[in-house]
């Protein structure tokens, strides 16, 4: 790894996955790009700290992982928000994150729909279950890896894949419930 | 071990996580409990929703300008960090210049003529007719030290 052309090629190759693991952290595109490009900037003013043993992409999660935290740090210097705690149970949080359907969607639609869905339902996870979540069942990384980008060990990624998993599926529950209660 | 009730081993055995006599034991008991295979159904939806969302492409207008920042040669990259902010540059600057003008001045100072009259041949001059003529006539020691005088600087405009 030295020259320039490595770099362009890392961009080129491994862009996609943290970009896609930025915007599910983050919840929209613009925040998605901020993170992804101060991601590779940390990247490579660092390439003398990167192990080689390891996948780079684990190095550029960990890396994007760890801005996107210190951003959310920041935001909660001035708001109330805790990195692990789950979000209320009450149904009616879930009311207001999953709006009722139009029946007429085409199979694009739905697609989109169901990819909206999804992203609302990480958002209203708390960071630390987001991560989890997102890097286990939309990245396909493996608990280890998992627990390398966040810092912590394998059993506390088992316990945050699973409550999140346990969250999201709430949120699905209600969406088909709200899809019946708004044919 | 238990696994009844204990959904985060679901989940782990659903993400492949387990292994050997953990997983057959959790697999074992999945299909002969009711709850718990309506659990691990649950999670293997959920997990199987997130999985289905779909990817975004990078876009390229982000690729380009990553790649016009950081795909630079090594050395541009050491030479824009040792070359400091103009801030420091312009002070840095007028100092040199200052420096280069108070440098001219002294030299031009020094390549100047020396306008001072040269005491040593005077001073030869008198020593060799101390010496050489103890009563020297007057209108000799005259013509002798305007000779010297003459032979020293050529034709000198001082003629009073």
């Amino acid at each position: 790894m030295g020259g320039s052309g490595d770099f362009s090629e890392l961009i080129r190759r491994c862009g996609e996955k943290a970009y896609n693991f930025a915007f599910r952290l983050s919840g929209n595109e613009q925040d998605a790009r901020d993170l992804v490009s101060a991601a590779f900037v940390k990247a490579w003013e660092h390439l003398g700290s990167y192990d080689s043993d390891k996948p780079f992409e684990s190095w550029l999660y960990k890396i994007l992982h760890n801005i996107y935290l210190d951003e959310v740090r920041l935001f909660a210097h001035s708001h109330t928000v805790s990195l692990d705690a789950p979000p209320p149970r009450e149904e009616t949080s879930w009311d207001e994150l999953l709006p009722g359907q139009d029946p007429e969607l085409d199979s694009g639609l739905l697609r989109k729909e169901e990819d909206e869905m999804a992203q609302k339902a990480l958002n209203s996870l708390p960071p630390h279950y987001r991560a989890a979540v997102a890097l286990c069942d939309m990245e396909g990384l493996s608990y280890e890896a998992i627990s390398e980008v966040m810092s912590c060990p394998v059993g506390t990624v088992r316990s945050r894949v699973h409550q999140g998993r346990e969250l999201v599926r709430r949120a699905f529950a209600q969406l088909q419930k709200t899809k019946v209660r708004h044919p | 071990m238990k696994i009844h009730g204990e959904g985060e081993l679901i989940s782990a055995y659903l993400d492949g996580e387990l292994q050997g006599e953990e997983a057959e034991a959790v697999r074992s008991h999945i299909s002969s409990c009711p709850s718990c295979r309506e659990e691990h159904a649950a999670l293997r939806a959920a997990k199987s929703w997130l999985s289905r969302a779909p990817r975004r492409a990078m876009p390229p207008e982000l690729v380009a300008g990553l790649e016009a920042r950081l795909a630079r040669p090594l050395w541009r990259e050491v030479l824009d960090r040792l070359t400091p902010p103009l801030p420091v540059l312009v002070p840095a600057g007028a100092f040199a210049a200052a420096a280069l003008l108070a440098l001219v001045w002294f030299g031009a100072r020094r390549a100047a003529p020396d306008q001072s009259i040269p005491l040593e041949p005077l001073l030869a001059a008198h020593s060799r007719y101390t010496a050489e003529a103890l009563v020297p006539p007057t209108e000799l020691v005259a013509a002798n030290y305007s000779a010297q005088l003459n032979a020293y600087y050529g034709d000198s405009p001082d003629q009073e």
